[in-house]
């Protein structure tokens, strides 16, 4: 299954309805900008949207392509592997590193997670797992960040946001030092069916 | 803004995925990649030009002087809070937040305070919570996962401005 097969159908705004209602919601928005700022103001929208377009198109044709091909060669089970090994700060380091290469929308990351997590993963891996992806993924970062805010910003956003999952793993090894890494009642579920297959 | 290496280095990756894609695992591998890259174009495609005419739009009508005024780059820390807990708010994927932070810095926002916007949508992301982490991991997973995250914005709001004052 790759990303964009599960994003037809899960990510809201995959289909036609999305057009409309992303149409709608912009024609409101023309209206009440016209309403509260006059036709110049809407032009001046426009005028600036055409060029940001202009500007998109060669960028996010590319970020596609990226999307594609990283899809192709960091398959799911790759990532299932890295993020099995490791505790303690160690741990907090791969997932960091894992979670930074792992590609996808949450359609892709949350069923790992909850895979990894079920076979055992500690909460403090996964969490971090979860934030370095969601905060490093390169992934994100050409295929969205870089067409939109170019390259000075995506670098210092980058750089600025390396020690995040470091923080929120060395916390949640706090936090589940006085909680516990489960519920008492909550054992690791059966042994996944994937994810090591699965690709 | 400047964005003019951001072409350069974007197509640069995709010529280096397709040669690695090519000598990892064929052409077989390479059209993969390609169909991979046309399904994913097909839902960008049909998001991307109108939710950004709708952030271009938002943008507009929020007054100029406010968003200089409340998240600009003279806001500081408050700003950087400020940024962070809206871009938690937003309520959809990297399609409408990039726009959005688009729309913000040509109206005032401060570079720090964009930081810690596009961060807190990233970790607090309270339609992913809604969506995806909620329905799947639970409730006691969402809020360690949360209280954990809670000043992860505001560091990096704060790391970017100490980067750009050395920049």
């Amino acid at each position: 299954m790759s990303e964009s097969d599960s994003a037809k159908q899960r990510r809201p705004g995959g289909g036609w309805k999305a057009i409309v209602i992303w149409l709608a919601v912009s024609l409101a928005m023309g209206v009440l900008c016209w309403y509260l700022d006059g036709p110049d103001a809407v032009e001046a929208s426009l005028d600036n949207y055409v060029s940001q377009i202009l500007n998109l198109i060669p960028r996010m044709s590319a970020a596609v392509l990226i999307g594609g091909f990283i899809q192709v060669l960091v398959p799911r089970s790759l990532v299932a592997r890295w993020l099995g090994d490791g505790a303690g700060f160690r741990g907090i380091l791969i997932a960091t590193g894992v979670g930074a290469l792992t590609p996808g929308g949450p359609m892709l990351a949350f069923p790992l997670v909850l895979v990894l997590r079920n076979s055992g993963a500690s909460l403090t891996s996964v969490i971090t797992f979860i934030t370095a992806w969601a905060v490093l993924g390169i992934h994100r970062i050409v295929m969205w960040e870089l067409p939109f805010m170019g390259t000075e910003f995506a670098a210092v956003r980058y750089i600025s946001s390396i020690p995040l999952p470091i923080i929120a793993g060395l916390t949640i090894m706090l936090i589940t030092h006085f909680i516990g890494d489960r519920k008492p009642d909550d054992t690791p579920g059966s042994p996944p069916e994937t994810p090591r297959g699965a690709a | 803004m400047n964005i003019d290496a951001s072409i350069y280095i974007l197509w640069g990756v995709v010529g280096f995925l397709v040669l690695l894609t090519w000598y990892k695992q064929g052409p077989q591998g390479v059209r993969e990649g390609f169909t991979g890259a046309f399904n994913l174009g097909k839902v960008v495609i049909r998001i991307v030009p109108f939710a950004l005419l709708a952030a271009m739009l938002l943008a507009q009508m929020i007054p100029q002087q406010i968003i200089a005024g409340v998240i600009g780059a003279e806001s500081g820390l408050t700003g950087i809070v400020i940024a962070s807990l809206a871009g938690g708010l937003v309520p959809s994927g990297p399609f409408l937040s990039f726009p959005l932070a688009l729309s913000l810095y040509h109206t005032g926002a401060g570079l720090p305070q964009l930081i810690a916007f596009i961060t807190g949508w990233s970790v607090y992301a309270s339609f992913r919570v809604i969506v995806w982490e909620l329905p799947m991991m639970g409730t006691r997973f969402t809020l360690i996962r949360l209280a954990a995250s809670a000043i992860l914005p505001v560091v990096a709001g704060i790391l970017a401005g100490l980067m750009y004052e050395l920049l």
